[in-house]
């Protein structure tokens, strides 16, 4: 790795080329997109778009856990197979128990399961109810895991057993990922762990990689939390600007004439409250303030929608975006997050079925033969919370080791009771994963055993770090374009 | 002179309007590209030292890459690549993992120096904004210059934006008019498209939307005819189209328009403000119309096309062709259409590449009807827009008696397009609570469960029931009220 050494310019202009007098008769070049493919994968897309007719909430969670045991097991029983069969611990043959229940002290085998992790510190609702009567405020934690005290379980249709032993420690593990482990049950009637396995990278399909010499890029952009006030960073206009070409010399151009998409990965809208409204809060008004339709229209404040509206059709003009929503936007809230409304957005509307479109989160997407995985980060954020240790792409790699990019749903991350499947699971790698709204940018290039390989993206959130992520369709190779103003205390 | 224009102009805004000024907005103003609007601004601050010393400033825009040590504090991978990798990166990979990290950073002119030396390798440096004086640390006053810039652009053609501004331009990109968004199909629609007929329809607004159509495209053949609607006419965004809304039952797309040729960008979308359509369809055959009908059908069957993915760029062709000659039909099933009313909005499962259109078919019939009326009647919205309430055409299922040719009296439940709005909805529902209660399990058959039925025909009731106790009160307001 050797930054330092000088990179040698590939533009043919001065840099300070724009720094001149105009000249009579020049022309400028123009650049132009290339006509690409840019489709969603609709097998996994629809299950994650639920239709309002068919949307019903009668049913319990306990059919998605059922269905990921289902589909989970045989494939962590085919590596758990390939890994222990024949071996033989203690001149003891270990063999696969098919039922959890089913395991004999002293006995050395193999049980499939689903891990449950009962956390003392997780929020529980009981608790706190019981703690409304209490004056004590709730202390907000940033992580529940209490590695002490936290007892790490494995179910199955059967039932359940207590984990132990120093392997099952060092290992990241979620409650609702579907694991393989090897070892005996012990005199207090748990399972001793001596190996543990995981389903491993899905199958990847095979990329068509373009023969072409012009490069193709995906760019990511996420929490760009766009309020519309006064005071909104400028940054974003910026990121606009060098997205639509206009930024920059002609290599700019050039290079941002390279991207072919656009996705904006959550929370595009600020959930700040204008100052305004704020001023409008005291008490003697709020009485007063007509309530029509069950709330006071008054104290919506429309700006956000509409500078985030009036920014993405300019950009719908020059290229084609994908709006996801985040925990912040105006959607549902639980995962999977529905499209959000075009309505929302009327001015980019017009873009609709031409170059604007709205997805889910999470969202599959193939560009040009590239197979891309987008969540709005909400699944990773969860894990955060209930796992020590802060190696983000670390925990995107074992979700899809998992075989499932949300593990948690429906713990602790709220989800819909999904009754016919599990549309969290991966039945193939994909070879762009990227989770929004991360605090930092982060990137690592994942290898599976069957030669796999996944782009990994931490998208940091541009509201705080103006950078946005480029990703090239060929090579999978990353680049990080930064927007700043100088003199902002930055940096 | 070229010179004097900008010269003057920047003078006007900056010197004497005390405005600021971004080379974007400076391009739309003087209609020219944006790299020569930073060079206008560069040739007006080197001018203005010595015209109007100390009353122009400039902020400028670096972009390049920035040395290691000045990189912003949140760049881990840049630290980590310094020190010996760590557990978090493979060896292997990181050493393949090169990220390259570009930097657009916006200087008033006194950093300039200064932050130029923070860059290891500079790309461009270009006058960004000129202002009377120098502008806050958040640059906020800029935002005003956006805020004009994207007023200007939102009402041109994405196509001339590029040309005049060189914004880099999308083939994909079409705006289309207000009120006329593409209903973007579900997938299931797509599949369905066999013909089925269509009982005429009461006379609409033809005039209206005839006119609405050709404004909304160019004809691409002028037809030699006097016609009196505007040939080639452009867009007109503040055209009224309140009978074009979304209320209707209707199911349109884009036409795919990649591959066509450049004419074709200011083809107006399909709207889904109507009910019945021409539809072109390449394999159909073709009904002949009389020549004197000929030039409304095209405006019409510009509005709507068909398309199979791979085939676009010939089907375009060939529509032209066939424009002159001729009406044809497409056609989808009712249910979905219905579907697609509940999921306004939402696009999934769009090729950004493929258009898939779909359109109500029309009573081939009504072909020999007179025919400058029939395409209208088929094709314009059949009431006046009442208020915010939906209205158009609704599928209902209708009891037909018939008597069979043995002289017994059967009875066919067939679906039939019949118009409704909102209002009369609700003024029905109050008159005859008992008699739409037969037709509501039809009506909830495509409800998952036999249960839901019941419970959503009982609500049903109850909320008539309501609306009856409320004396006929007809507004949502009552709901919340109580």
């Amino acid at each position: 790795m050797n930054i330092m050494a000088p990179v040698a310019s590939t533009s043919t202009l001065d840099s300070g080329y724009l720094l001149s007098d105009p000249k009579e008769d020049e022309t400028f070049p123009m650049f132009e997109r290339r006509a690409s493919s840019r489709k969603l994968i609709s097998k996994y897309n629809d299950e994650f778009v639920l239709k309002n007719t068919e949307k019903t909430y009668e049913q319990q969670y306990a059919s998605l856990y059922f269905l990921r045991l289902t589909v989970l097991k045989p494939r962590v029983s085919k590596v758990a197979a390939e890994a222990w069969n024949g071996m033989s611990i203690l001149n003891q043959e270990v063999k696969a128990v098919d039922r959890v229940l089913d395991v004999r002290q002293g006995e050395f085998c193999w049980i499939v399961g689903t891990v449950y992790i009962e956390m003392t510190l997780k929020p529980n609702i009981l608790d706190e109810i019981t703690k409304e009567f209490w004056t004590t405020a709730p202390i907000s934690k940033d992580k529940f895991a209490d590695p002490e005290n936290d007892a790490i379980m494995l179910e199955d249709e059967s039932g359940r057993v207590n984990l132990v032993g120093s392997t099952i420690k060092s290992e990241l593990l979620v409650t609702g990922c579907v694991v393989a482990v090897l070892g005996s049950e012990t005199t207090s009637g748990d399972f001793d762990v001596v190996d543990i396995r995981f389903p491993q990278l899905a199958p990847q399909l095979p990329r068509k990689m373009s023969t072409g010499h012009e490069r193709k890029y995906v760019a990511v952009v996420s929490g760009l939390e766009v309020s519309g006030d006064v005071h909104e960073s400028y940054e974003t206009s910026m990121l606009f600007e060098y997205l639509m070409g206009e930024l920059g010399g002609s290599d700019d151009s050039k290079h941002a004439s390279e991207i072919i998409h656009v996705i904006v990965a959550g929370n595009s809208f600020s959930n700040r409250r204008s100052p305004l409204s704020r001023d409008e809060e005291s008490p003697d008004n709020s009485q007063k303030r007509k309530k029509k339709y069950g709330y006071d229209s008054s104290s919506y404040n429309s700006k956000p929608t509409e500078a985030l509206d009036s920014l993405l059709a300019d950009l719908s003009a020059s290229v084609s975006v994908d709006i996801m929503p985040g925990d912040q936007d105006p959607t549902n809230y639980s995962y999977p997050q529905q499209p959000i409304n075009a309505a929302l957005v009327p001015r980019s509307r017009r873009f609709l079925g031409s170059s604007f479109r709205s997805v889910s989160n999470p969202c599959w997407w193939d560009i040009e033969g590239l197979r891309i995985l987008g969540t709005g980060g909400q699944p990773i954020d969860d894990i955060f919370k209930y796992i020590e240790g802060d190696d983000r792409l670390q925990m995107m790699e074992t979700c899809l080791r998992w075989q499932h990019c949300a593990p948690t749903a429906p713990d602790t991350l709220w989800s819909y009771p999904f009754r016919d499947c599990d549309p969290f699971i991966l039945n193939e790698t994909p070879h762009l994963f990227f989770a929004g709204n991360q605090p930092e940018f982060k990137t690592k290039i994942v290898v599976g055993e069957d030669g796999q390989r996944v782009r990994l993206v931490a998208v940091p959130k541009f509201s705080e770090t103006g950078k946005v992520v480029l990703v090239d369709v060929d090579s999978l190779a990353a680049e990080v374009v930064t927007f700043a103003l100088n003199g902002t205390g930055r940096d | 002179m070229v010179n004097d224009l900008y010269n003057n102009f920047l003078a006007t805004r900056i010197v004497h309007g005390q405005e600021a000024i971004t080379y974007r907005l400076l391009s739309r103003e003087l209609k020219v590209h944006t790299a020569l609007a930073k060079r206008y601004l560069f040739a007006f601050h080197a001018s203005s030292l010595s015209l109007y010393p100390h009353k122009v400033h400039a902020t400028y825009i670096i972009s390049g890459q920035k040395c290691p040590a000045t990189t912003i504090s949140g760049d881990v991978l840049m630290s980590d690549i310094s020190s010996p990798p760590s557990t978090q990166l493979d060896t292997d990979v990181a050493l393949e993992d090169e990220i390259v990290q570009t930097t657009f950073e916006l200087v008033p002119e006194e950093e300039l120096e200064e932050a130029k030396s923070t860059f290891r390798k500079i790309d461009c440096i270009h006058v960004y904004s000129l202002e009377p004086i120098r502008l806050p640390k958040d640059f906020i006053t800029l935002a005003e210059c956006g805020r004009r810039v994207r007023d200007i652009d939102l009402d041109q053609d994405p196509e001339a934006i590029s040309k005049t501004y060189g914004v880099i331009s999308e083939p994909s990109a079409k705006r289309q008019q207000l009120g006329q968004v593409a209903y973007v199909q579900p997938k299931s629609a797509v599949k369905n498209v066999q013909p089925k007929s269509k009982p005429p329809h009461p006379k609409p607004e033809i005039k209206q939307e005839l006119s609405l159509s050709t404004k909304r495209r160019p004809l691409s053949k002028p037809s030699s005819k006097s016609s009196p609607f505007p040939v080639g006419a452009t867009q007109n965004p503040d055209r009224p189209t309140t009978n074009e809304d979304e209320t209707s039952s209707d199911n349109i797309k884009k036409e795919k328009l990649e591959s066509t040729p450049p004419k074709e960008t200011t083809l107006p979308v399909m709207k889904s403000g109507t009910t019945q359509s021409a539809v072109m369809k390449k394999s159909k055959s073709t009904i002949p119309v009389s020549r004197s009908s000929s030039q409304v059908s095209q405006e019409l069957q510009t509005m709507f096309s068909s398309s199979e993915d791979e085939n676009d760029g010939d089907e375009e062709e060939e529509e032209e062709e066939e424009q002159e000659k001729s009406v044809t039909v497409g056609t989808e099933t009712p249910k979905d259409v219905i579907g697609a009313i509940h999921e306004s909005f939402i696009s999934d499962d769009i090729d950004l590449s493929i258009d898939i259109t779909n359109v109500k078919s029309e009573d081939i019939e009504m072909e020999t009807a007179p025919p400058l009326e029939e395409p209208g009647e088929q094709v314009a919205d059949i009431s006046p827009k009442k208020g915010a309430h939906r209205r158009g055409r609704r599928k209902v299922t209708k009891a037909i008696h018939t008597k069979d040719a043995n002289g017994f009296l059967t009875t066919k439940y067939e679906e039939v397009w019949e118009s409704y709005s909102e209002s009369d909805e609700e003024t029905i529902n109050l008159s005859k609570p008992a008699s739409t209660r037969s037709s509501t399990p039809i009506k909830m058959s495509s409800s998952p469960a036999p249960t839901k039925e019941k419970d959503v025909a009982g609500k049903k009731e109850n909320g008539r029931k309501k609306k009856q106790a409320g004396g006929g009160q007809s507004s949502l307001m009552s709901f919340w009220n109580k």
